[in-house]
């Protein structure tokens, strides 16, 4: 079984302005296995905050559905690939609705990045459009090791330019899968937690922030936990030093 | 701070260590005139609104780390280029930008002639090797903010009034559109018709002219645009349409003449 919790606050620069947060996370545990997903919303694009719910909604379905479907539990390609049909899926479903409501040629305005993983029968499989990005907590014969699985990449010539799901350079999602029975957490983020969960090499994310990733999962190995410090460390100076965009992150682990 | 919901005091998940200087940085460029017009009540204007916004800005827990301030005042003492207060030398080997956390400004002085082409052309140079230098170090930055703030008409060294800015025009234009910084450019005092011309050619769209000297406003939504730029983000085109002008409400609350 797996414990999910999320976290999700406006970043420092939208609290000082009375900007909603346009993150959005969603979860769904089905059995032993669980499906999580985080979405984050283009601040210049009008709808965004939508964009990110949408998706993360679109996303537990299209996903949940995929584990419930009957068949053989699949392998690390098997897996990879149905994550790759899944994406079509969600962003077929997601383009559909957001040109629903907010008109034709205006999908665009919900424009949002997303994370996805799914993890089940020992397999954790990661869906990955934009600058989000996994980090993972593994037992081993040396403890507890921490790994960044989906390196975000950033594009362009500033570091916050990055891809949407409603880019048309995104009809196809980068998908990974790792088999690892020894996952005791997994810890999904949209990009504002980068400089903090993160450790950097000639600025870039290259590993984890063992101490930052460490404390959240530990805190929450604890049954009933307060969730409020992992909050308060989210909005802690040490964090809005380092960035002033939303803070989301879903954190699972083993019960 | 309160945070509603979740509580102020409490517990939090203890001393975490985070990587120094990781953190987004923004380039902001003041480019500022300080030429003999501004003799008088105009600069002790400026002087009073920059220690003002700069002592804001230094108690903004974000923006004092995200803001990197550089000053080049074209006027009093020819072209200088300021690092913090004091006058910046190449000598240094470092870039003129400052965290806005060390930012106080100088105590600037009005005289001489408006060498606004010079001055332009020295601010973007640095803005262009300090993003390289940014960029060398694998540091992430936002688009360099470059603000121009003049009275006059541009002039040689002599005082007389020179064309010599329309040589600033296809680089200013070119810097825009491949995004290698965002310009605005204010006119303020009296200016004339063609101070005016100037400006609008510099960077259409992307000026206003104001009547008086309102810097302490000015500068407060100078402000504002940094916070706009801060909580942006850029996106790959396609599926897209154009990303706001992050001065929009700049322009929208100080219309010219006001």
């Amino acid at each position: 079984m797996w414990r999910v919790r999320g976290f999700s606050v406006q970043g420092y620069a939208h609290l000082t302005e009375g900007i909603p947060c346009q993150d959005a996370y969603r979860q769904a545990v089905v059995g032993s296995s669980a499906v999580l997903a985080v979405a984050d919303g283009a601040g210049s694009r009008s709808r965004s905050a939508e964009g990110a719910a949408l998706l993360v909604t679109i996303t537990t379905e299209v996903l949940t559905g995929m584990l419930n479907a009957p068949g053989e539990p699949p392998d690390g390609r098997l897996l990879e690939r149905r994550l790759g049909q899944a994406y079509e899926r969600i962003r077929g479903q997601f383009l559909k609705q957001a040109t629903l409501l907010a008109g034709e040629g205006r999908a665009g305005d919900f424009a949002a990045t997303l994370v996805a993983a799914v993890v089940t029968n020992g397999l954790l499989g990661i869906i990955q459009v934009g600058d989000g990005f996994v980090v993972v907590r593994a037992a081993g014969r040396q403890g507890m090791t921490y790994h960044l699985l989906s390196r975000p990449e950033v594009s362009g010539q500033h570091s916050n330019e990055t891809l949407f799901v409603t880019s048309a350079a995104a009809e196809k999602a980068e998908t990974i899968s790792v088999a690892d029975p020894g996952i005791t957490g997994i810890l999904l983020s949209t990009d504002g937690l980068m400089p903090a969960a993160l450790a950097y090499e000639q600025g870039r994310p290259e590993t984890v922030n063992e101490d930052f990733v460490q404390r959240v999962l530990g805190h929450l190995d604890k049954d009933g936990s307060d969730p409020r410090p992992i909050l308060r460390t989210m909005l802690s100076d040490g964090v809005v030093q380092l960035t002033g965009d939303d803070l989301t992150m879903l954190a699972a682990v083993r019960a | 701070m309160a945070f509603p919901g979740f509580g102020a005091e409490g517990e939090d998940l203890g001393e975490i260590s985070y990587e120094a200087g990781i953190g987004q940085r923004l380039p902001l460029m003041l480019c500022l005139d300080t030429s003999g017009s501004m003799k008088g009540a105009p600069i002790a204007a400026l002087n009073e609104a920059l220690a003002g916004w700069s002592a804001e800005l230094r108690y903004d827990v974000q923006l004092k780390t995200t803001v990197q301030v550089a000053m080049v005042t074209f006027g009093h003492g020819g072209v200088q280029v300021w690092q913090g207060r004091e006058p910046w030398s190449s000598a240094s080997g470092a870039a003129p930008f400052v965290p806005a956390s060390e930012f106080y400004p100088p105590q600037l002085a009005a005289g001489g002639v408006t060498l606004l082409t010079e001055a332009l052309e020295l601010a973007l140079r640095h803005v262009y090797a300090y993003k390289g230098w940014l960029k060398g170090h694998g540091y992430t930055y936002y688009r360099p903010l470059v603000f121009l703030l003049t009275d006059g008409i541009p002039t040689d060294a002599n005082g007389r009034e020179s064309a010599s800015w329309q040589r600033l025009v296809p680089d200013l234009a070119a810097g825009r559109r491949d995004n290698g910084f965002e310009f605005y450019a204010i006119g303020v005092g009296n200016l004339t018709p063609q101070g005016e011309q100037v400006l609008s050619t510099l960077v259409p769209g992307g000026f206003r002219i104001l009547g008086g000297f309102p810097f302490r406003s000015l500068l407060r939504l100078l402000s504002a645009t940094i916070e706009k730029v801060v909580e942006g983000s850029g996106e790959a085109p396609l599926l897209t349409q154009p990303v706001a002008d992050p001065f929009e409400d700049f322009f929208r609350q100080r219309p010219a003449g006001e």
